[in-house]
C-alpha cells in the first residue's frame, strides 16, 4: 500500500512536469555543487543588474591538486581574481579585501534548501550552445527571493542563473555566453600582473561580544561567520554578522556614531541587493544598525527593527 | 495623448523595446512638446550614466531615428486596447525600466545605489528577460494582469519619474561612503566564500566607484 502523501506528490509532479524527467531537483542541485569539483573549463560569461552590465572571463581547473580558477572582468577597469581551493590568491582593484576566507565552504544542501524553497524542474532549453535543464527554486514564504537555475544537461555547471523578486521582476542575470570543456594550461591559469597578492596585514579582528543580535530573524537564516574589527585605521570597530539559509545571504553591520559619523534611517538598493540601517542608542550612545543582502526589502527592514535596543526616532535627530 | 502612455513609450524606447508605434508616438510628441524632448535627454543621460558610457549629452537622436524609421515598411496600427497579453507584459517590464531610470538618477559613492531617507525602497528592476520558454517570469499569469503595475502607479506617477528623487534629508557624506562600503564588504565576503556558484563574484566585480 502506498502511502496516501506519496501519491499526491507524484500527482504533482505529474501535472507541473508533463515529460518524465529522468533526475530530480534535487539532484540537479547536488550535481551542480559537484561539478564545480570535477569539471575544468573555460569561458564567458555576462552579469546583468539594474544599472550594470559586466562581461567576465573564467578558467576553471579541477585535477587531484584541487580547484584553481581565475576570473578576469572584460570590460571596464580590469579586475582579476585567482583562487586556489576556495582561497583567495591575489585581487585587483577592490577596495575592501577582508579576511573573509575563514568563512566555512558553503555547500548546496538539497535538503535544507527544500525546507524554504519549492523546488521544480521547469523544463529544458539552451545556454552557450549547450542543452540546458531549468530548476526553479521558488520561496515558500515572503523572507527570500526566487532562483531560476539553467545547468548543463552533460555535466551539471551552473550555465545561468536568475534572481526573481516577489513581484516577477528579474533582479539579476549570471549567464555563459561561450564555454570549453578543454585541457587548460597552466599559463591560463597564471594571474596577470595587475592581481596583487593578498599578503597586506589584515586589520586586527577582535572577538565579538557586542551582543549586537537582533531580535527577530526570517525562518530557515543561521548565522555564520561574524567579527569586529575597524574596517579602516583610527576607526571605532564595526560589528559583523553574516547570515544565510543555505542559499540568499545577509550581513548585519553594528557600529557607534558620533559628531563626525552622523547617520540616519536609511534604504539603499542596489540591484538585488538591499541595505537597511537603523538608527540605535544604548545608555546614550547612538549605534546605526544596517543589514545588507539580497533579500526582500520588508524583511531587511524587519530585522533592522527587530534590535531589541531602544529605537532612535527620525524626527530627534540632530 | 496621456501623458502616462507617452512616458511608457519614452521608457520602452530607452530600454530599446519600443515597437514602431512607439518610437513614432515619441518622435511625433517630442517635435511638439520641448518637455518632453528635455525629458528624452535627461533619461538618456540617466542611462549613460547607469552604463557608465561616456556621453554628450547635446547630441539629438530623434532626428537620426526617424530617418532611419522612415525606410521602414509601413506599420501595422494597433489599438491600445487590443494589446495581446505578452505585450502587456511589455508593458509592465517598461514601467518597471522607467523606474530604474529614474532612480539611477540618485548617484551615491558606488554607482547605482540609490538611496531613500525612510520609507520602502522599491526593488530596481533591470530589463526584460527575453528569456526561453521555461521561465517563471513568462509563466506566472499575474505578471500580464497589470495589477502590479496599478500599485506602482500610485506610488511612482509618471510625471515624476523623471526627477531626481529627492529625499526629506538627504544622507550623510558619512552615511553615503558607509553604505557603499558595506555593500561591497558584503559582495566580497560572499565572493570570497568558496561557493559552486560564480554569481557572488560577478556581483562583486560588477561594482565600480564613481
Amino acid at each position: 500500500m502506498v502511502k496516501r502523501s506519496l501519491c499526491l506528490a507524484s500527482a504533482a509532479v505529474l501535472m507541473t512536469a508533463p515529460l518524465a524527467q529522468a533526475k530530480d531537483a534535487g539532484q540537479w542541485l547536488r550535481g551542480m555543487a559537484d561539478a564545480v569539483d570535477q569539471q575544468s573549463y573555460s569561458g564567458a560569461f555576462v552579469y546583468e543588474r539594474s544599472g550594470s552590465f559586466s562581461t567576465h572571463h573564467i578558467w576553471h581547473r579541477a585535477d587531484e591538486d584541487g580547484v584553481s580558477e581565475r576570473l578576469l572582468r572584460a570590460d571596464g577597469d580590469p579586475q582579476e581574481w585567482v583562487r586556489r581551493d576556495g582561497r583567495l590568491q591575489c585581487a585587483t582593484s577592490f577596495a575592501t579585501v577582508s579576511d573573509w576566507q575563514a568563512t566555512a565552504p558553503q555547500e548546496i544542501d538539497p535538503a535544507r534548501l527544500e525546507r524554504w524553497y519549492a523546488f521544480e524542474v521547469l523544463g529544458g532549453t539552451r545556454v552557450a550552445d549547450r542543452p540546458a535543464t531549468v530548476v526553479a527554486l521558488k520561496p515558500r514564504d515572503p523572507f527570500r527571493y526566487a532562483y531560476e537555475l539553467y545547468l548543463d544537461e552533460d555535466t551539471g555547471l551552473l550555465l545561468k542563473s536568475l534572481l526573481i523578486n516577489e513581484r516577477n521582476v528579474l533582479l539579476e542575470r549570471f549567464q555563459f555566453v561561450d564555454l570549453d570543456f578543454s585541457e587548460l594550461s597552466d599559463a591560463a591559469l597564471e594571474a596577470g600582473s595587475r592581481c596583487l597578492s593578498l599578503e597586506a596585514a589584515q586589520p586586527e579582528k577582535l572577538v565579538d561580544d557586542s551582543g549586537w543580535l537582533p531580535g527577530w530573524l526570517p525562518p530557515g537564516y543561521s548565522a555564520g561567520e561574524s567579527m569586529v574589527r575597524a574596517l579602516s585605521a583610527g576607526e571605532p570597530p564595526v560589528m559583523t554578522q553574516v547570515y544565510s539559509d543555505g542559499l540568499a545571504r545577509f550581513t548585519v553591520f553594528v557600529e557607534p556614531l558620533s559628531e563626525e559619523r552622523l547617520a540616519d534611517n536609511l534604504a539603499a538598493q542596489l540591484g538585488p541587493t538591499v541595505a537597511i540601517s537603523r538608527r540605535l542608542q544604548v545608555q546614550g550612545q547612538d549605534y546605526l544598525a544596517t543589514i545588507v543582502g539580497e533579500i526582500p526589502p520588508a524583511t531587511a527592514e524587519r530585522i533592522a527593527a527587530s534590535f531589541p535596543h531602544a529605537a532612535v526616532a527620525a524626527e530627534a535627530a540632530p | 495623448m496621456r501623458n502616462e502612455v507617452l512616458q511608457e513609450s519614452l521608457s520602452a524606447l530607452m530600454d530599446n523595446e519600443a515597437d514602431e508605434l512607439e518610437v513614432r508616438r515619441v518622435l511625433q510628441a517630442a517635435d511638439q512638446d520641448p518637455a518632453l524632448r528635455s525629458t528624452w535627454a535627461r533619461y538618456q543621460m540617466a542611462r549613460s550614466v547607469m552604463h557608465k558610457e561616456p556621453w554628450q549629452g547635446s547630441i539629438d537622436l530623434s532626428a537620426g531615428i526617424a530617418a532611419a524609421l522612415q525606410d521602414e515598411p509601413a506599420l501595422q496600427m494597433e489599438s491600445e486596447q487590443a494589446t495581446p497579453a505578452t505585450a502587456q507584459g511589455s508593458v509592465l517590464w517598461r514601467n518597471f525600466g522607467r523606474m530604474a531610470v529614474a532612480a539611477s538618477v540618485t548617484l551615491a559613492v558606488l554607482v547605482g545605489v540609490r538611496m531613500v531617507n525612510q520609507g520602502d525602497a522599491p526593488t530596481q528592476p533591470m530589463t526584460a528577460a527575453n528569456s526561453p520558454a521555461p521561465s517563471m517570469l513568462q509563466a506566472n499569469p499575474a505578471a500580464r494582469t497589470g495589477a502590479v503595475l496599478a500599485g506602482y502607479s500610485q506610488n511612482g506617477a509618471a510625471e515624476t519619474a523623471a526627477e531626481p528623487l529627492a529625499p526629506a534629508q538627504a544622507p550623510s557624506a558619512w552615511h553615503e561612503q558607509r553604505i557603499s562600503r558595506y555593500l561591497r564588504e558584503h559582495a566580497e565576503a560572499g565572493a570570497q566564500s568558496n561557493t559552486p556558484q560564480l554569481v557572488p563574484y560577478a556581483r562583486a566585480a560588477s561594482m565600480e566607484g564613481r
